[in-house]
């Protein structure tokens, strides 16, 4: 690959795909300061490679994943520093509404915990999906067999429903 | 799967996603067809891969807004190597054993080691002449170091970038010549019209840049005094003047 050519398949690339990725990493995390060094960091590392690898868009996650898991310590210990935060919101007094900014709030805390109750790799399966990563890329980011991405998609995707209700309810 | 053996969950979740091989695709739909339990089941299955669509998509989506010119330097930045951290150790105690000792091997292990630790420039450091034209020059500074031009240019400008390295290195759009002295370097471009991209170390103790003997830019500890605010991406961009 000529270096013009690697340059303006990097370009396209990080316009397609660098959003995407920080939206995984973000859900997979919840940091948006970590998503953000990690996703800058797959693209330095893609650049300094020179060359696109056979799956450009699988081998960005799997790099990212790698990052993650480094990260994974650290994110572990903050947010048990911020986990009281849903217990904040507002308690007892009238109904909440359908548009309740804290009833809002108060389903995306559940949706984030409910991911991450689940393993790592259920995350990630979900998340990718969510982005609309194919299941062959997933396949290799996770290191799968395509033929099981639907099955462990279902299961992870039982699992996730389940973690959310138990958190939010269901009578709301 | 034989055509009256119900297709698995994950390969009915395949179907929805349009991911089935296209042989087992056509197979798997013939089934469903025909079998009522599977009809409900891939309902069922939409429905929840739906809701689980709805919940992560509360999630927030806004994106930082992540640069590409940012990368791409960061990606060309010169990156501290851990053969010239440990050559920079072996330097220190080469230096004190010579000191100590002086024996004309240490001596000589000395002046083979600082060949690695400043490739770029000469050993040992006592003033050099001027060296023809050159594209670039690396070193690494000392407690101050200060990158002197010898005159200000009717066009061009420097940008300077602070990075996570040891080396500073001077990146010219065209070749000019440098002097590399102990106490930095010195730039001859009278007549140029170059422009220079400088990498200053973010650890390096005092930097300065002048021109004709007027400091433009100057970084004294993480304190940084430069004729224009960093833009976006923390480069600092001015004249030649």
């Amino acid at each position: 690959m000529s270096p013009e050519s690697f340059d303006d398949a990097f370009h396209a690339l990080f316009v397609e795909r660098s959003a995407s990725l920080y939206r995984y990493v973000h859900g997979v995390s919840g940091d948006p300061a970590l998503s953000e060094d990690i996703v800058q960091e797959c693209f330095v590392k893609l650049h300094r490679r020179r060359a696109m690898p056979d799956d450009p868009r699988a081998w960005l996650v799997t790099v990212a994943n790698n990052l993650l898991r480094d990260a994974q310590r650290r994110v572990v210990r903050r947010r048990r520093l911020t986990s009281a935060w849903s217990t904040d919101l507002p308690l007892g007094g009238a109904a909440p509404q359908p548009d309740d900014p804290a009833l809002a709030a108060e389903r995306i805390e559940s949706v984030r915990r409910a991911l991450d109750k689940l393993s790592l790799r259920d995350r990630q399966l979900l998340l990718l999906r969510h982005q609309g990563y194919r299941y062959q890329e997933i396949a290799t980011a996770l290191e799968l067999t395509r033929s099981s991405v639907g099955t462990m998609l279902v299961r992870a995707g039982e699992a996730f429903r389940k973690a959310y209700h138990e958190l939010f309810g269901t009578s709301r | 799967m034989s055509s009256s053996a119900h297709p698995a969950d994950g390969d009915l979740r395949a179907l929805l996603d349009g991911e089935l091989p296209p042989a087992q695709r056509v197979e798997v739909e013939q089934h469903a067809r025909t079998c009522a339990a599977c009809r409900a089941r891939v309902a069922a299955l939409e429905s929840a891969a739906q809701e689980t669509a709805a919940l992560l998509a509360l999630l927030p989506t806004a994106a930082p807004d992540l640069r590409i010119e940012t990368i791409v330097s960061r990606a060309r930045a010169p990156r501290l190597r851990w053969g010239v951290i440990a050559a920079a150790l072996a330097l220190v105690v080469a230096s004190v054993a010579g000191a100590t000792v002086g024996r004309p091997y240490v001596r000589a292990l000395v002046v083979r080691i600082r060949a690695v630790v400043h490739p770029e420039s000469s050993a040992p450091p006592a003033p050099s002449p001027a060296r023809g034209g050159q594209v670039g020059v690396a070193f690494i500074p000392g407690p101050q170091a200060d990158i002197s031009f010898d005159a200000p240019q009717s066009s061009g400008a420097v940008y300077v970038s602070l990075a996570d390295t040891a080396k500073l290195v001077i990146d010219p759009s065209a070749a000019v010549t440098y002097r590399v002295h102990p106490g930095g370097v010195v730039v001859h471009n009278v007549g140029s019209s170059a422009s220079y991209d400088i990498v200053v170390p973010r650890n390096a103790l005092h930097v300065r840049i002048l021109v004709a003997g007027r400091v433009l830019f100057e970084k004294a500890g993480s304190r940084v005094t430069a004729p224009a605010p960093a833009e976006p991406t923390g480069r600092y961009a001015f004249d030649v003047r």
